[in-house]
């Protein structure tokens, strides 16, 4: 397996994307409609880089499982896009943020790639801004910034709260515009169920109708996977209710690496769960932490109280006091293991489920004293009116209650420099490869990273592989092709046929809670061990009483859910093999065994690496490939957020 | 506490469908509306029959997948909330709620609660957007936006597309949506060059579409879970007969994408 | 060449024709109105004024195609209006709780045929005399000498009488919540988008169709109940 970054390293960083943009093959203008391209998924990735595709000339079929491309989840995030813009000059530079970036993520992304995404930052801004996205603005009419967890500069724009929806509906218009100029078509409510390899090449995609439960295949010179992130493994996530791992499960299945599926990202400030029948977690915008104080009761008695009868003496700030420089904006993964460690301590508050208290406050009181109530709610409104519809509880009077949720997945497919998985023709772009974040992502970097891809790094590196295959020679009857169409039609009876006892969803939660347990924030080699026990036997479970009312034609939703949690239920073994294997703390993943007094320790000598498994069967041991890591521009050294 | 409820259960575009009476005897008030449906959901499965179909995906208000009228209101009775986001501790115990899926003849029915909403993105496909191609623009500061009318924008932008204006409107009209979309876009300098015709070929779109004129009930502003303005529709008539009667010649037809 | 047709059709369009109608038939009634109060002036000061309008004839002629025009596009964009929005509903809900409309909104189906019956009728009763003699009035008189009609001794007899007195008072009623919800509605179909704008323009109207549906109804009761005669 080549898992060769491509990236030129031979050159200066600063001239590398330039240097590479001008290596790369060109696709004639005229030969360009000769092309079809896939894109499957719709969120900032895969509708900038169809709506982009289009407007080259290429012929491109694009395809979500929601009934509209705009319903992608990149509409859900709030909080803001990074671009080194510097606009406000507080010494911002393309260089501060590759280096904020490659730092904040703990030193396990490669640096060529942050490179280019700090690079392109600028252009996402003008680009957006030009297709009217309304960003927020200062009095002088000029865009206005501001600071985001994790960073000291104010790079950050931001729309309300609201950015990831503003920045979509940007990409979602440009794709429109070109489904009306005839150069996209648009399948909505349409999921991919597999990918097509005909003799070593990514030609086309299997996939189902969701309204009438049709299977029939698609074929292409090239297929690109935008289709998100893996955070429902843990059943409980920020992620909406149908994001899955079943595409880029299934390209792994047919032969693509999977890097680093270890590295997810939690999520410090998140509702906490308030019943059994908690069917997903909200997110509250990590621009909270910039006025929000976060503190717990020092005495684990005063934990009961109502939170203005505990003395200002007795709180504990416990970020301000335990990382004086950074204070309550230090990163999501020093922040969620700091509120973990506190309510391990019985220091948690709210409500109790399963016996504990899971939260920690986020107190605004000093910011309304300090700031007024107007411009607290100017700049937080519609957060505090969601977190108040969702608890019944006023944040403007009564602390907010948080508790850190997964929400992102760092690792994914493994792709090259190109945005190319290992099987040529397969391109994987925003959350669903592995590449930027290394094993941690900066806040207000998930939105730059989806739109780089998908606007200014796919349209030149799928032309240099396009350049090299000749135009519409894929057939789209060959052999290939009738048996994934036939594979995945058996699997949709072999789940129809169990006819069990148990839930689709009764098995999800199960695995989730498991690895929420045992592969969440804090993880261990027993637990790891213990974790890869289990999934087998709870896979076994599934496919023998696993129970999918309905049928196969027409809209099925508990069928959508069964084959999407077969899929958690093979990814997760992987994941956590991965975690095991990771014998180190790093970002996102933090085993317990490697630490130093509860902060990540990196083991640089021996995991300097990206891990890239290759597919082996189900239920045996995928293969790990190394792509070793070199950092020659920002140099290795221990995170420090004191 | 105990819910009942009455709800529309359709097998698909071309069936009829009927009402079913389900009745839930341990709701708790902190479960979100949908969580009650899941566990009515989990019950049904359970017992081999076929769960009720709801559109639903982020679960937090903004993606506009969800949406079905409780007791008359589209996204149920509370103010600028969409069901995902609505607690049961809304009801009291011993509620009687009719469940019915959005009706307009633009969203048929494809099973239980879901509708097909498609039409509202070929409304944006005539227009809702400013023809720039990726890679052309100028720095995003050269262009100065007074912030009154970016906030006005984004006030407009802020729409989810969930169609609960048209489920609302007597008239089933799609007007607060169109609008929406029309005004984000002419209240900034760079939805400028194509304001008439965009307004044009969205509007004849929407008509196309079969939704219905607008009566200024103002029913769809109460039920908009995200408060757009009932004043986004008028300024999408002054466009639209500015543009018929004063504007370019050339006005109108669908747009050509550029 | 403005494309009258394709503005008729589309939705906007339609709704503009109904505002632009209604704005003219809005402020005939308020004339009218003001002229009938004439009536609390005495016998002299209403004829006079009714023989000041037919002392131009050209002018009432165009009056009456501009005002005949207008209720006609009124009513048939209506109709046209009607049926979209019928279609746009094929299937009705079980539920209906509406919220954010006001009576005047929904009422204007009842209201429009109301003021329609009315203004035929007003017209049977008191304006049309092909022979001197109006079949829908008791005494219908001419004014001696002239071609105007007597309008005080005309309105005084008919308003009268209770039946035709009290469906006069009914329907100034539904004129009065047609013309509300024309105030609310009609400056939005043209585009008026301005908060302070519309606000202003709409508490005029609204001041108006007070006024219009308040003097008629007075001038009708203060006939009706003998204050005037």
């Amino acid at each position: 397996m080549d898992i060769s970054s491509k990236a030129p390293n031979d050159v200066d960083i600063r001239v590398s994307w330039e240097t590479h943009k001008f290596r790369m093959k060109l696709v004639n203008p005229a030969n360009r409609r000769k092309y079809h391209v896939i894109v499957v998924g719709t969120g900032l990735a895969g509708a900038s880089a169809a709506a982009t595709l289009g407007e080259h000339g290429y012929n491109v079929s694009a395809f979500c499982f929601q009934d509209s491309p705009r319903r992608a989840h990149s509409i859900a995030a709030q909080g803001g896009i990074n671009a080194a813009k510097n606009y406000q000059n507080d010494g911002d530079s393309v260089w501060r943020l590759f280096y904020d970036t490659v730092k904040g993520g703990d030193f396990r992304a490669r640096e060529a790639n942050v490179y280019r995404l700090a690079e392109v930052s600028v252009n996402i801004i003008d680009q957006a801004t030009a297709q009217g996205v309304p960003f927020a603005r200062e009095y002088g009419g000029t865009l206005a910034n501001r600071s985001f967890g994790g960073a000291q500069v104010s790079r950050t724009f931001y729309a309300r709260g609201q950015t990831g929806q503003q920045l979509l509906l940007g990409a979602y218009s440009a794709l429109e515009r070109q489904v009306q100029a005839g150069k996209v078509k648009m399948y909505a409510r349409t999921e991919m169920l597999d990918l097509v390899v005909d003799n070593g090449r990514a030609v086309g995609i299997v996939v189902r109708n969701l309204e009438t439960g049709a299977v029939t295949t698609h074929a292409a010179d090239a297929v690109v996977l935008a289709t998100g992130g893996y955070g429902n493994v843990f059943y409980l996530s920020t992620n909406a209710k149908g994001s899955n791992v079943t595409a880029t499960w299934r390209a792994h299945r047919r032969g693509a690496a999977f890097g680093n599926p270890c590295f997810t990202q939690i999520h410090p400030t998140c509702i906490p769960v308030a019943g059994s029948y908690q069917s997903k977690l909200t997110l509250m915008s990590e621009s909270l932490r910039n006025d929000g104080r976060v503190w717990v009761p020092k005495k684990a008695e005063d934990c009961g109280k109502r939170p203005d009868q505990v003395a200002e003496a007795d709180r504990d700030y416990y970020l301000e006091r335990k990382y004086p420089s950074f204070g309550n904006l230090c990163p999501r993964d020093i922040a969620s293991r700091a509120a973990k460690q506190v309510c391990d301590d019985g220091r948690g508050v709210g409500p109790k489920v399963d016996g504990a208290s899971r939260g920690v406050y986020l107190d605004f009181a000093d910011a309304i004293k300090r700031l007024g109530k107007n411009t607290v709610e100017e700049r937080y409104g519609n957060l505090f009116e969601m977190y108040e519809r969702i608890t019944g509880e006023d944040p403007y009077a009564v602390p907010m209650r948080m508790y850190p949720a997964v929400h992102y997945a760092m690792g994914g497919l493994w792709v090259d420099y190109n945005l190319q998985g290992t099987i040529p023709g397969l391109f994987v772009i925003g959350e669903a490869n592995f590449s930027d974040h290394g094993a941690n992502r900066l806040g207000a970097s998930a939105l730059m990273q989806g739109l780089a891809d998908g606007y200014f790094v796919l349209p030149f590196t799928l032309p240099n592989y396009l350049a090299g295959v000749k135009a519409g020679v894929v057939d789209g009857k060959s052999a290939a092709f009738q048996a994934a169409e036939i594979e995945a039609k058996a699997r949709i009876e072999k789940l129809l046929a169990v006819k069990g006892k148990r839930t689709v969803d009764s098995f999800h939660r199960e695995l989730g809670t498991l690895m929420w347990e045992k592969c969440g924030m804090a993880r261990t080699r027993e637990g790891l061990t213990e974790l890869l026990g289990e999934i087998p036997r709870i896979r076994a479970e599934f496919w023998e009483n696993v129970t999918v009312t309905g049928s196969e034609g027409g809209l099925n939703q508990a069928l959508e859910r069964a084959g999407r949690v077969a899929d958690y239920l093979e990814f997760a073994e992987t994941m956590a093999l991965d975690a095991l294997t990771r014998e180190e703390s790093c970002g996102g993943h933090f085993r317990e065994e490697y630490q130093d007094e509860g902060e990540a320790k990196r083991d640089d000598a021996n995991f300097c690496h990206a891990s890239a498994w290759e597919f082996t069967g189900v239920g045996q041991k995928p293969v790990l490939h190394k792509e070793p890591l070199e950092f020659k521009n920002v140099h290795l050294a221990t995170r420090n957020y004191k | 506490m105990k819910i009942t409820l009455q709800v529309w259960r359709q097998a698909d575009k071309s069936s009829a469908g009927n009402f079913e009476s389900y009745t839930l005897d341990s709701v708790s008030e902190h479960m979100s509306f949908l969580e009650m449906l899941d566990v009515l959901n989990e019950e049904l499965s359970v017992q081999g029959k076929e769960p009720v179909a709801f559109e639903h995906d982020c679960r937090e208000g903004i993606c506009g997948s969800c949406g079905f009228v409780i007791n008359g209101r589209p996204h149920g009775p509370n103010p600028k909330t969409t069901v995902c986001q609505l607690h049961m501790r809304s009801f009291k115990d011993g509620d009687q709620l009719v469940l019915e899926p959005f009706r307009a003849a633009a969203f048929p029915v494809i099973k239980d609660l879901v509708v097909d909403r498609s039409a509202l993105d070929r409304i944006i496909q005539h227009g809702g957007y400013v023809s720039v191609n990726t890679g052309n623009p100028q720095d995003a500061n050269a262009l100065l936006v007074s912030k009154d009318d970016s906030d006005k924008a984004m006030d407009a932008a802020a729409c989810i597309g969930c169609g609960a204006c048209v489920a609302a409107c007597p008239n089933a009209s799609g007007s607060l949506f169109t609008s929406a979309k029309i005004s984000h876009l002419a209240l900034l300098p760079q939805g400028q060059p194509e304001r008439e015709r965009r307004v044009v070929a969205m509007l004849e779109q929407h008509d196309a579409e079969g939704f219905g004129p607008c009566s200024q009930h103002g029913e769809c502003e109460v039920a908009c879970p995200k408060g757009i303005k009932l004043t986004n529709i008028a300024r999408m008539n002054g466009d639209y007969l500015w543009a018929q009667l004063l504007g370019s010649p050339r006005v109108g037809g669908s747009a050509d994408g550029g | 060449m403005i494309d009258v047709g394709r503005i008729w059709r589309s939705s906007a369009g339609a709704k503009a024709v109904m505002a632009v109608s209604g704005m003219i038939l809005f402020g005939f009634t308020v004339v009218h109105m003001l002229g009938n109060l004439n009536v609390f002036l005495g016998r002299e000061a209403m004829n006079d004024y009714g023989a000041f309008l037919h002392e131009v004839p050209d002018l009432l002629l165009v009056t009456r195609v501009v005002l005949l025009t207008a209720l006609v596009a009124h009513v048939v964009t209506n109709i046209k209006l009607m049926q979209d929005s019928a279609k746009a509903r094929p299937q009705a809900y079980k539920v209906v709780t509406p919220k954010g409309s006001t009576l005047y909104s929904r009422t204007m189906r009842i209201s429009g045929p109301i003021v329609l019956t009315f203004i035929v009728l007003h017209l049977l009763n008191l304006t049309f005399h092909p022979v001197g003699k109006n079949w829908l009035h008791p005494d219908f008189r001419l004014q001696a000498g002239g071609h105007a009609p007597d309008a005080f001794h005309n309105l005084t007899t008919l308003l009268s009488q209770p039946l035709w007195g009290i469906f006069y008072v009914l329907a100034n009623l539904g004129l009065g919540l047609h013309l509300f919800h024309g105030a609310f509605a009609m400056f939005r179909s043209l585009g008026v988008s301005g908060d302070r704008q519309l606000g202003s323009a709409r508490m005029a109207a609204t001041g108006l169709a007070v006024a219009v549906s308040g003097g008629n109804v007075l001038l009708a009761l203060a006939i009706l109940v003998g204050l005037v005669k």
